[in-house]
């Protein structure tokens, strides 16, 4: 159910220097766990009488085990440290999986359901990041999953406010503007001429 | 799956990104987060046995299964000429309510040779009905029968089937315009 595609470099911000990570496909129970125990705290300090029971544990398990061998959807998790630095849904089939981009209307695409980095790696949370590069690598790994689909590395994304840049400058998508269907949030594209680019990219 | 970009890449883009937000999508805070999210995309799986199926959302299965037929192949050997898993096969046969993916879409016009956009007007989620296209299901699904290979009359009427929806007009009924 997890397994791991490979090791990837994350930047340190305090070290100043790489360090290996391991990208993972899957999702686990230890995984769920280690977002509640280390995730949900720093975004609500004050719920600790709120955190999950035993009973809440099993009923995750038992969700978990029934929502294996999806046939339209991957998860994507990076870990570092023994702890899961960023999480990535993708979805390979739906409604959201064409594209409205004019380069190639209504063509096949994956779309990111969401793209969440630990709350110790967020700017807008913290003063001090840990770690740079989360988003970037599981945003690859959208890219590469759309191209082993056969999509041509075609990816969709509602961005939030804070994140409209890095994905309209650093990743080159087209901004499409304000969904109104989706809390208005940005939806951006990669097109396939966008994500050739990408890839062939060295700065 | 394997990534399209080397370590090499990822450092020398890494290095140059500026420090902040990626976020996308829901907001994810908790364990249940990721759990309804994923409960939420089991739809081919869970939403099709609460959705009654009328004759037009049997007819991408219909239309499956008497090209298998036709060309005398098995489900695993269909599902390897389209190039999708042959769970999905059997769930496009089987059940009327299933929306294929995207890609097998794809991959089922160019082997039936005709365009993906007709296939898409075929399908349960597709929003506004036509009628030239229902009157053409109707009559496709009215002439066939389960037999081992098809008869002269079922391979005229998929014959003709293929071929209206090679001319049809797609964009209305799968656009909603």
């Amino acid at each position: 159910m997890k397994q791991a595609i490979g090791t990837i470099p994350l930047f340190g911000l305090e070290s100043g220097k790489f360090h290996d990570a391991v990208l993972f496909q899957g999702v686990d129970l230890a995984t769920l766990q280690g977002i509640e125990a280390s995730w949900t705290p720093m975004f609500d300090t004050a719920a600790a009488e709120n955190r999950p029971e035993d009973a809440h544990w099993e009923w995750a398990a038992k969700a978990l085990q029934a929502l294996q061998n999806p046939l339209n959807y991957e998860i994507f998790g990076i870990e570092a440290d023994g702890k899961t630095q960023g999480m990535m849904l993708v979805v390979k089939g739906g409604a959201k999986c064409f594209s409205r981009h004019p380069e190639h209307p209504r063509m096949p695409l994956v779309y990111v359901d969401f793209l969440a980095t630990a709350p110790w790696n967020r700017r807008g949370l913290i003063e001090s990041p840990t770690y740079k590069g989360v988003g970037r690598v599981l945003f690859m790994s959208a890219v590469s999953l759309s191209i082993e689909e056969e999509f041509a590395g075609r990816v969709a994304l509602h961005s939030l406010p804070g994140a409209e840049a890095f994905y309209r400058d650093r990743l080159s998508m087209t901004d499409l503007g304000a969904d109104g269907d989706y809390q208005n949030l940005r939806y951006f594209e990669l097109s396939t001429t966008q994500a050739r680019q990408l890839i062939s990219a060295w700065p | 799956m394997k990534l399209c970009v080397d370590n090499d890449w990822l450092r020398r883009q890494i290095e140059s990104d500026p420090i902040g937000e990626v976020e996308a999508g829901r907001g994810i805070r908790r364990s249940a987060d990721v759990l309804n999210a994923l409960a939420e995309h089991q739809e081919p799986k869970d939403k099709k046995t609460v959705r009654p199926a009328s004759r037009s959302e049997a007819a991408l299965g219909l239309l499956v299964h008497m090209t298998r037929r036709r060309d005398r192949l098995s489900i695993v050997q269909f599902a390897e000429r389209v190039r999708v898993s042959a769970e999905e096969v059997t769930a496009i046969e089987k059940d009327p309510s299933y929306s294929p993916r995207p890609r097998t879409i794809h991959n089922l016009a160019e082997y039936v040779k005709v365009p993906a956009k007709s296939l898409l007007n075929l399908l349960p989620d597709a929003p506004v009905l036509d009628h030239s296209l229902d009157d053409a299901v109707h009559k496709f699904a009215a002439s066939s029968d389960d037999l081992s290979g098809l008869s002269r009359a079922e391979r005229r009427s998929l014959n003709d089937f293929v071929k209206f929806l090679s001319i049809y007009n797609g964009g209305t009924k799968a656009d909603g315009k």
